[in-house]
């Protein structure tokens, strides 16, 4: 009995920190279920598996408050997690890139923004940084478009 | 004594939020003798003698700019502190006109038009966001950098309402980051590393950043024309201007008219200004009204130095394409 307890409480950790963020403090705060970035998404019939968790993703649209404020606050602990926070999604993302053959081309895109912004959450963000993340972001999103359908 | 009659006739006015706008003449503005002009004018405007004096009643700030037969413009008695005196510097040149602001023109004999070509409503919500880490006393150097700072962040906001279109989520967050890049950098470089960052945090907020693209649409516009000042004794009549554009120009039972007067020549504004309507006739008679009678204009005032301005923005902080 304990040791399941235990593992519910582990899977439990484990989720809140896939599905939550955390405060200044290092306190998780659990996302609200409007946080993530396409609200009751339906993929279209033909679309690839990624598209769902894609459109589930929490910390996408905090990428851009973040990388401004990594430029002005290099030591901004809370800046550094959310970008980490999109760097597991979106590598989440690419587990299901991989597995299907039909989205081959969108692999180095997703790994060149994956890589982009793994080096803001490790390095000093300038404008070249910046402006790198920018443009994967944006090629990314014209090649997953045609797939996804996500609301424009 | 001023015995030529004086026409004042009000082009088309338009306010897109009437509620901002308010023609109620004030009396620091409209003092007895002078001659309120139409209440669809969107400012409060009087014509007294040799001069009309705008008074920005909107609770915004707006542009004005005159043309024609007009002497330089001078603020009354406007308010100099270290906001409004940066907020006038982030929208630039002359006719910036502050809520409360009084601005006086020359009139000379010729026509004239006022209009209020610009409002910016975002210029002033960002001067005020930034207001906190103004010094009590700046130098002017100081204003001029925030004032640029603050035209960058505009710029970088402008830009990012065009890269918007037409985005699935990734690509907003695409154009975002381009906007957060631009205002790092404009922060960064505008003001003292002491301030820097807990400014530019600040400013790092996606959803203010929409709110003020919203505001930075024109929100007050109208025009005011003047035609020539009539010879001074003469009959005259009334004559109503024809309808246009689907506004009334407000017929005032004072006014004296009797022959056309050529349009004036079209002011140089920057944005599209609704079409004032016709010019009203020349009055070529002795005054019908008593108004007219003592306040006709000044035949020695200002010459023809109107100036047309407006503010361009450059804005190449958008995500490239």
């Amino acid at each position: 009995m304990r040791i399941r307890g235990a593992r519910v409480l582990g899977l439990l950790l484990l989720l809140s920190s896939l599905t939550g963020c955390e405060d200044r403090d290092g306190t998780v705060v659990p996302a609200a279920d409007g946080d993530v970035a396409v609200p009751s998404y339906e993929a279209p019939p033909q679309a690839p598996d990624f598209c769902v968790p894609l459109a589930g993703s929490r910390h996408v649209s905090t990428i851009p408050t973040a990388v401004g404020t990594l430029m002005l606050e290099p030591a901004d602990e809370h800046a550094r997690r959310e970008l980490a926070g999109a760097v597991t999604e979106l590598e989440a993302v690419l587990a299901y890139v991989w597995r299907e053959p039909g989205s081959r081309d969108l692999r180095p895109g997703m790994q060149e923004l994956i890589a982009a912004l793994y080096s803001a959450t490790v390095n000093p963000v300038d404008d070249q940084l910046a402006t790198r993340i920018g443009e994967r972001l944006d090629a990314v999103a014209e090649q997953v478009q045609p797939m996804c359908e996500f609301p424009l | 004594m001023r015995t030529a009659a004086f026409v004042v006739a009000v082009g088309l006015a338009l306010s897109l939020q009437p509620a901002t706008a308010s023609a109620t003449p004030l009396p620091e503005v409209c003092a007895a003798g002078r001659i309120p002009v139409a209440a669809t004018f969107p400012l409060e405007a009087c014509v007294e003698g040799d001069a009309v004096r705008v008074r920005n009643s909107s609770d915004v700030v707006v542009v004005v700019a005159g043309s024609g037969d007009l002497g330089a413009p001078a603020l009354v008695g406007a308010d100099d502190g270290p906001l409004a005196t940066v907020t006038r510097l982030a929208v630039g040149g002359e006719g910036v006109l502050l809520p409360g602001d009084v601005v006086r023109w020359p009139l000379g004999q010729g026509t004239a038009e006022i209009s209020v070509v610009e409002g910016a409503p975002a210029t002033a919500a960002i001067a005020a966001e930034l207001e906190a880490v103004l010094p009590d006393h700046p130098e002017p150097d100081a204003l001029r950098r925030h004032a640029s700072l603050i035209g960058d962040l505009l710029a970088g906001i402008e830009a990012r309402r065009s890269c918007l279109r037409g985005q699935n989520f990734l690509g907003r967050a695409a154009c975002d980051v381009g906007t957060a890049a631009a205002i790092g950098r404009a922060v960064t470089e505008g003001l003292p590393d002491g301030v820097a960052p807990d400014v530019g945090v600040r400013m790092l907020d996606p959803d203010r950043w929409t709110r003020w693209s919203g505001l930075s649409s024109p929100q007050v516009r109208g025009s005011l024309q003047m035609p020539a000042v009539a010879p001074p004794v003469q009959a005259a009549t009334v004559e109503t201007p024809p309808e246009q554009g689907g506004v009334d120009p407000a017929p005032d039972p004072s006014v004296t008219q009797a022959q056309p007067v050529p349009a004036p020549p079209a002011a140089p504004v920057p944005a599209p200004v609704p079409a004032p309507a016709q010019v009203p006739p020349r009055a070529d008679g002795p005054s019908a009204g008593p108004a007219q009678a003592e306040d006709g204009r000044d035949t020695d005032g200002g010459k023809g130095n109107g100036k047309g301005k407006g503010k361009g923005k450059g804005n190449g902080n958008g995500k490239k394409k």
